[in-house]
């Protein structure tokens, strides 16, 4: 079996060769200098002048700094357990990145490698230009890396060729699938080595909660701000992103969250104006049908267009609602008073909450409520795209090392 | 009654001021018809368009897709009123469904012919229709291609259809008709794929004489964009191989069916007395001026047993200028420039899209 090898390269290699090569590679040690290098070298190289407008590459860049390398580290040691118990790296790490989310395999790897494990990474053919921009800045700084870390990894392209998924998935340590719940089920009925492990990223929802008397409180600058944090949390993905906010959840008293929706949605706009955001004909006509579809078959009872920058779906009630979504920049809105029915709202779907306005006990008593029955990550507006090692409910520094008991 | 005012004052002759003060009262009275007669369209007025009363202008009438009807029963007439149900021959699986009471369908014939006597004169003509007789079937559902072939039969006589039921063509029939009638005006009508592929392209060779033809088509460029021919090459090759110089286009739907727009000799599309276009920005959805490309919204004063007098097309379009009065057509002339373009969709959800299917459909 041919596959193509991306990085290093690009070559038309045997697909044997290509895992031989990474099994024969020499081992590399948790938090390894060489792979920090690597990592630095990568950032500095995608915050090049070239790479600027591109927000998606200028975050990744951001946490692939020393400084951020650093905080991963600190963390990773911290948690380590007491000895004698030794943290060794897995093996042999086979990703299947998701098509259109660019940058999101490079963190896949980046966990992954931080640990000392060497990984295979197969990208889709169809993947976007952005992604093979990304593969080429790869393969140039690895190009410049020491041989052992040169040797630890491979990125791989092929569409559906089944044979070659069997084949690298019998070979590796932990497969990891991002994908949406029927590409998970379709690559889970592909069998692992009896002693593999698989960390599993599916179909996932996400929603913010505001307080709408905190808001409310901002002076106007703040809530500009407020704003452009939530435009970056929703819609550098388009809103497809599984952590991108697709419901706002206004909580207070009804006069104050009308006048704090209200007021944000009229921010949101500008900033999407301001940044020069905008949707194809395609995506703009589906989200309309999709709103009105939504108007017709659930409990909506309004539906905003503000200027043609986005909608709203306001829903009368939350509990019987499907979390099908269209993204492309369509928010359902609920008002609340009480936090009671986000608490039977949230459920195991559910992936990541975003908010605002919530301090001390009132903080714990939200994410007491929210992360009862589902809910992997609440986080301030603004850091919902912040990948880290706790990620849909996995310990991807866990996931990806092996615990060796010494006595 | 100032509908039946629309129909019976020329054609295209208003200009588009004269025009819009009189549909604009018609259409209001449309929406409050609907409001009160087909619950969904209430439920969808109510949290689009919170306490609004009458619009003041056209761009102010309230619009939804044109789509909603592939997977809503929408309509504003008891079950036991329909007439016919239309639907449209989409091959995506999901379907117009048009619900038509005796009146709707007497507006939508009655418009018809108001246009198409523009072209056609009072006389009904001979026809030939480039199809073939197995296109009708079943009378009380009709394919959108059906209910096209058997709206524009009324406006012809002595009908012949070109092609036998397997799509060859019936030389002898149509030699026939042509020694008949070809001598005096008669009409050629089809959907703008098959006129070309089915017929120009195997009678271009034979010498035929259309020249007395008036060729009325319809159906979208889209599947002869791959072959390069759109609708100047279309009209040149069809009048230097066969004389024909008469050929008309047109743009319609399902959803709005009798209230087409028809080409004038400029290439250009004139939307009826009774019928309007409106240009819309998708990036703010307000109406975008002559000259700028968006998304067409259509609007009609035909439909009465369904809420679909102003629908939001997935078609871009661009107006070209307003009032200018080429061959007698007055109002807005604009073209249509074929689907609004999707772009693909991004998320961390479809790594494996298409292999998905196989496994699936293989268990089943």
């Amino acid at each position: 079996m041919i596959v193509r090898r991306l990085v290093p390269g690009p070559v038309e290699s045997a697909a044997s060769r290509v895992i031989a090569e990474l099994v024969e590679a020499p081992p590399l040690t948790a938090f390894a200098p060489e792979v920090k290098n690597l990592c630095a070298a990568l950032s500095k190289a995608l915050f090049e002048p070239r790479f600027r407008s591109q927000p998606n590459l200028q975050a990744l860049a951001f946490r692939l700094r020393p400084a951020e390398v650093q905080r991963l580290e600190n963390s990773f040691r911290d948690s380590l357990p007491a000895a004698p118990v030794l943290v060794q790296p897995r093996g042999l790490v086979f990703h299947i990145a998701p098509a259109n989310v660019e940058t999101m395999f490079v963190y896949s790897w980046l966990f992954s490698a931080l640990v000392g494990n060497r990984n295979l990474i197969r990208i889709s053919s169809s993947a976007p230009e952005a992604a093979l921009l990304i593969c080429r800045v790869f393969g140039e700084v690895l190009a410049g890396a020491p041989e052992n870390v040169q040797r630890s990894v491979a990125i791989v392209q092929y569409e559906h060729e089944e044979d070659l998924t069997r084949f690298f998935s019998e070979a590796c340590n932990v497969r990891v699938i991002w994908g949406g719940n029927e590409t998970v089920r379709a690559v889970r009925a592909i069998p692992l080595a009896p002693r593999a492990t698989e960390v599993v990223f599916a179909d996932r929802y996400s929603f913010a909660i505001l307080q709408a008397a905190s808001y409310n409180a901002l002076d106007p600058e703040a809530q500009a701000s407020l704003a452009a944090k939530f435009f970056n949390d929703t819609f550098w993905f388009d809103q497809m992103a599984c952590s991108s906010p697709r419901l706002v959840v206004w909580q207070g008293a009804p006069e104050a969250t009308v006048a704090a929706a209200s007021s944000f949605y009229a921010e949101l706009e500008r900033v999407i104006e301001r940044r020069g955001y905008s949707w194809d004909a395609g995506t703009a006509l589906t989200r309309f049908g999709f709103g009105c579809r939504a108007i017709l078959d659930g409990p909506v009872t309004a539906l905003e267009r503000h200027h043609g920058r986005f909608e709203t779906l306001t829903l009368a009630e939350l509990t019987p609602f499907c979390r099908q979504h269209c993204g492309g920049g369509l928010l359902y809105q609920f008002h609340t008073t009480t936090l009671d029915p986000i608490a039977e709202f949230a459920g195991p779907q559910d992936q990541t909450v975003t908010y605002f306005g919530f301090a001390g006990s009132d903080l714990e008593r939200l994410t007491g409520l929210v992360s009862r029955r589902g809910v992997d990550r609440i986080v301030p507006v603004g850091r919902a795209l912040e990948f880290d090692r706790y990620w849909d409910g996995y310990d991807l520094f866990l996931e990806f090392s092996r615990h060796v008991d010494v006595h | 009654m100032s509908l039946e005012l629309l129909f019976s004052t020329r054609q295209f002759s208003l200009r588009q001021q004269e025009k819009e003060a009189l549909l604009l009262p018609i259409l209001n009275q449309l929406t409050r018809h609907h409001r009160e007669n087909s619950p969904p369209y209430e439920q969808l007025l109510n949290a689009m368009y919170p306490g609004r009363s009458d619009a003041a202008r056209l761009a102010e009438v309230p619009y939804f897709p044109a789509g909603l009807f592939k997977t809503h029963r929408l309509l504003s007439i008891p079950d036991d009123r329909i007439f016919k149900t239309l639907t449209s021959s989409g091959t995506s699986g999901h379907v117009s469904r048009i619900f038509l009471d005796a009146e709707t369908a007497r507006r939508q014939t009655m418009a018809l012919g108001q246009i198409l006597q523009f072209v056609l004169g009072p006389d009904r003509l001979p026809m030939l229709l480039l199809e073939t007789s197995r296109v009708i079937r079943d009378r009380h559902q009709f394919s959108a291609r059906g209910a096209g072939v058997l709206g524009l039969m009324h406006f012809g006589r002595n009908h012949v259809y070109a092609f036998d039921a397997d799509m060859n063509l019936d030389m002898p029939a149509l030699r026939s008709f042509l020694e008949h009638f070809g001598h005096a005006p008669f009409l050629l009508f089809g959907f703008t794929f098959m006129v070309w592929k089915h017929f120009f392209e195997r009678v271009h060779g034979l010498g035929l004489d259309l020249s007395n033809g008036v060729l009325i088509h319809s159906g979208g460029w889209k599947k002869l964009q791959a072959e390069a021919i759109g609708n100047e090459e279309f009209k040149t090759r069809f009048r230097e191989a066969t004389g024909l110089r008469r050929v008309y286009n047109f743009y319609g739907m399902v959803e709005q069916v009798g209230s087409v727009f028809l080409e004038g000799e400029d290439g250009l599309l004139y939307p009826p007395n009774f019928a309007d276009i409106l240009i819309r920005d998708p990036e703010t959805w307000e109406v975008a001026p002559p000259g700028k490309t968006g998304v067409i919204q259509v609007l009609s004063a035909l439909p009465l047993s369904y809420p679909g007098h102003s629908l939001l097309t997935e078609d871009l379009g661009v107006v070209h200028s307003v009032d200018v009065g080429n061959g007698g057509r007055y109002g807005k002339a604009f073209s249509v420039l074929g689907r609004a373009p999707r772009s693909e969709i991004r998320g961390c959800s479809d790594t494996y899209q298409e292999s998905v299917a196989a496994p699936e459909e293989a268990t089943a």
